[in-house]
């Protein structure tokens, strides 16, 4: 499940449907293990907390560097939460219609960190 | 009261433990210092939007919100102080004024903007919950009520109004649109106020 070929393969996906104002590029995302997870910024601002942190007027060190570390996410959760940002971009524009999968065992640390996000 | 479902899972999470006082204070102070940076514009590379988001969320989560609220207000109505009486070092050329006033309004929201998106857990729960004032609603009253209104920034600002007014037919210069945009978002009262004010004793 923590492979990093997975995490990195998964990251460039999607590249293709970059569209309109929405910023184009990266953000490294670090899980509180240093597990990093690189994923496209449109798919980073599915969660508000992400979106103001990239796009905040204050020239935060996030907004220069392009990574955001999460000392209190820990890798299986953070990769959970990169695969919702995906689902989630595609089912709003409708190409994804299944439900997104969520093991019950996870459920309360994905909620906590679902609640710190915004998303 | 029924309380939701979110509610029994945060405290069930954290077993009704209560922030200690160093650490609320720790986390307060971690904002607030943030907030002295972002005015200043100085060292902002070094502030960690993250580190400072979660300071405030787990101070809210802990039910510190209040604490961090007025912490907060403190800071934001220090600094906005300080513009204040910088203000009043302005030499007396009205259009000087006017547009000193303005990047200073400019600059105090875009921090309001900066400090609103750090305790942004604050506004979405502590605030809905305790019908406070928003972020964004706070900064502009603390602009309206201690530099526009304030004893010494209102009877300049109304004379400088009346002297850089452009005559009836004439469009506004980027200063006086700026002016007026500013005032308009202060509320109708201040605006209305400020332009009969000036436009009174021609």
């Amino acid at each position: 499940m923590l492979g990093k070929g997975e995490a990195a393969g998964q990251a460039h996906l999607h590249k293709d449907d970059d569209g309109g104002e929405q910023p184009s590029g990266v953000v490294k995302l670090i899980s509180a293990e240093g597990f990093e997870f690189v994923v496209d910024k449109k798919a980073a601002m599915v969660s508000n907390t992400l979106r103001n942190m990239l796009t905040s007027p204050g020239g935060f060190s996030e907004t220069r560097e392009g990574e955001v570390r999460f000392p209190e996410i820990s890798t299986p959760i953070l990769e959970k939460i990169c695969q919702y940002f995906y689902w989630s971009l595609h089912y709003s524009s409708g190409k994804e219609t299944s439900e997104f999968q969520i093991e019950p065992e996870i459920t309360l640390e994905l909620m906590m960190a679902a609640n710190y996000l915004d998303t | 009261m029924t309380p939701s479902r979110h509610y029994r899972i945060q405290s069930y999470c954290f077993n009704g433990v209560p922030m200690d006082a160093a650490t609320a204070a720790g986390n307060c102070k971690a904002v607030t210092d943030a907030i002295r940076d972002i005015y200043a514009q100085e060292d902002m590379g070094s502030l960690v939007f993250e580190e400072l988001y979660r300071c405030a969320y787990n101070l809210v989560l802990h039910g510190q919100g209040e604490l961090l609220y007025t912490e907060m207000e403190k800071a934001m109505a220090a600094e906005v102080e300080g513009i204040r009486g910088s203000l009043s070092a302005v030499a007396d050329d009205s259009g000087e004024f006017l547009q000193e006033l303005l990047s200073k309004w400019h600059l105090h929201t875009k921090a309001v903007a900066a400090i609103r998106d750090i305790v942004k857990y604050m506004d979405r729960m502590f605030v809905v919950a305790n019908g406070k004032a928003s972020v964004h609603d706070l900064g502009v009253k603390i602009w309206r009520d201690s530099v526009v209104c304030s004893g010494d920034v209102m009877p300049r600002l109304v004379e400088a109004v009346r002297r850089e007014r452009p005559a009836a037919e004439e469009p506004a210069g980027d200063v006086m649109a700026g002016v007026d945009k500013m005032l308009a978002e202060l509320g109708d009262e201040v605006h209305r106020g400020v332009m009969d004010a000036s436009s009174a004793d021609e």
